[in-house]
């Protein structure tokens, strides 16, 4: 009997030991849990409390800056295809008044040219002068537009564009309070908390324990209870 | 209870004992070579080493766990329980439960420099927090290349270590980017290198060696 005793005793203790080093080696836990966990736990705590700080007003400065981020985008690029188009008017403008001018300050030249249609001629010319303004700046503003698409374009079909796809993949990945989880512990700028949540290796060495126990505690009271009867047995 | 019946019941504990210790070994070691069969058969190259010469692999040779982009010019093989797309020039493979992610695309055309230049740019633009902890020389899949290693905060709050390496390619420059969220498993970020291990590039479909020139 004290051999059988002796034999699980053993049994059960290597197990415990070879299953928490396994789990221990295996997690690239290098020193003993205990060790690990009181040296992790610590300065986790302390962070904590003012990440969650940090990371509120962070959200605060972070969300009114994201939602805000179209509008000015769009605004500033409106406004340089409007500049762009008040530009042109104006570059278009002086041009006209420049030509103009000569013809105002060279009356003979329309007096040699002179004829009962030069009014609506020159109308015309105005017409085509105004006409030609506004297609110079629909001109413009498409040109604007279509440099803004070929630019665009131009990116698509350079390679180099998916340097921007790959570098921005992180962006996917959600903090694990957002998924729900709180296994894994918040994540600090101070240090590396790799460890410091209770993981899968962490259920496991757990399970690993509590089955030990409940099978040294049901090897115990068996072993109780036989002394106990045997007592009886022999009283 | 006789003595024989209570050494029964004690050598069935102990079988019992035997049999727990078996599952809970094989749960437990069944999930790590899961985790190890990340790159299955085949040469691997390790960072830093170079085992195969630069474009040598061949697409039809690889085995059916791998996603290839839409122009057959790189290769991802995808863990088990990991999630693969490829749009366009780009494959991106994630872990199922969002902790981790890699990307793989098509990287600026030119020298190794600039196109490491432009990859920190992006990243800058990507992570306005970004921590480069590491710029190293490496080979990846017999290719010269680059690597930048750190941290990052990204968008959603998450803290992340990231890897990315500049490669050149056979024929063309390309860019890869692996993020995992800090406090995730250790074993994930062996688990990640391995997956970039696994990244190959070609020369064409068929490794026509003569697209070289």
């Amino acid at each position: 009997m004290k051999k059988a005793v002796a034999l699980g005793s053993f049994l059960i203790l290597f197990w415990v030991f070879s299953g928490v080093a396994a789990a221990q080696s295996l997690s690239g836990l290098t020193g003993p849990l205990d060790e690990v966990v009181d040296t992790v736990t610590g300065p986790v705590d302390q962070v904590t409390a003012p990440v969650y700080k940090v990371k509120e007003v962070f959200d605060k400065v972070t969300n009114p800056v994201t939602e805000a981020l179209p509008a000015p985008i769009k605004d500033p690029v409106d406004n340089v295809v409007k500049d762009v188009g008040k530009t042109v008017d104006s570059v278009v403008n002086d041009v006209t008044n420049k030509a103009a001018a000569p013809t105002k300050n060279a009356p003979d030249t329309s007096v040699t040219g002179g004829n009962p249609s030069d009014g609506p001629g020159s109308a015309q010319a105005t017409n085509r002068s105004a006409s030609g303004t506004s297609a110079t700046k629909t001109k413009a503003a498409r040109t604007s537009r279509d440099s803004g698409k070929s630019s665009r374009g131009a990116n698509r079909s350079e390679p180099g564009r998916d340097t921007e796809q790959v570098a921005a993949a992180g962006n996917t990945i959600e903090p694990g309070e957002v998924k729900g989880t709180h296994i894994i512990a918040p994540a600090t700028d101070v240090e590396d908390s790799q460890g410091s949540g209770l993981s899968l290796t962490g259920v496991q060495i757990l399970t690993w324990l509590i089955l030990a126990c409940l099978l040294m505690g049901a090897g115990a009271a068996l072993f109780q209870g036989g002394r106990t009867r045997l007592r009886t047995a022999r009283s | 209870m006789t003595l024989f019946r209570q050494n029964l019941l004690f050598a069935g504990l102990i079988v019992i004992a035997l049999v727990v210790e078996v599952a809970i070994l094989v749960w437990f070691f069944d999930e790590r070579n899961d985790d190890d069969a990340v790159i299955g058969s085949g040469p691997e190259s390790r960072l830093g080493e170079t085992t195969d010469e630069c474009g040598q692999a061949s697409p039809s040779r690889e085995p059916s766990n791998v996603r290839f982009d839409e122009g057959r010019r790189l290769a991802v093989k995808v863990p088990p329980k990991w999630t693969s797309r490829a749009e366009g020039s780009v494959v991106t493979v994630n872990k199922k439960n969002g902790e981790a992610t890699l990307s793989v695309g098509l990287a600026r055309p030119g020298g190794l420099l600039e196109a490491l230049e432009d990859l920190r740019a992006s990243l800058r633009r990507s992570y306005p927090n970004l921590e480069v902890t590491s710029v190293e020389p490496l080979s990846l899949d017999g290719c010269p290349a680059r690597s930048v290693a750190g941290r990052a905060r990204n968008r959603h709050g998450a803290s992340l270590n990231f890897d990315a390496v500049v490669v050149a390619g056979p024929t063309e420059n390309f860019v890869l980017a692996g993020f995992l969220e800090r406090g995730t498993e250790p074993r994930l970020e062996s688990k990640l290198d391995r997956v970039i291990q696994s990244v190959r590039f070609y020369l064409s479909e068929f490794g026509d060696r003569r697209a070289r020139s």
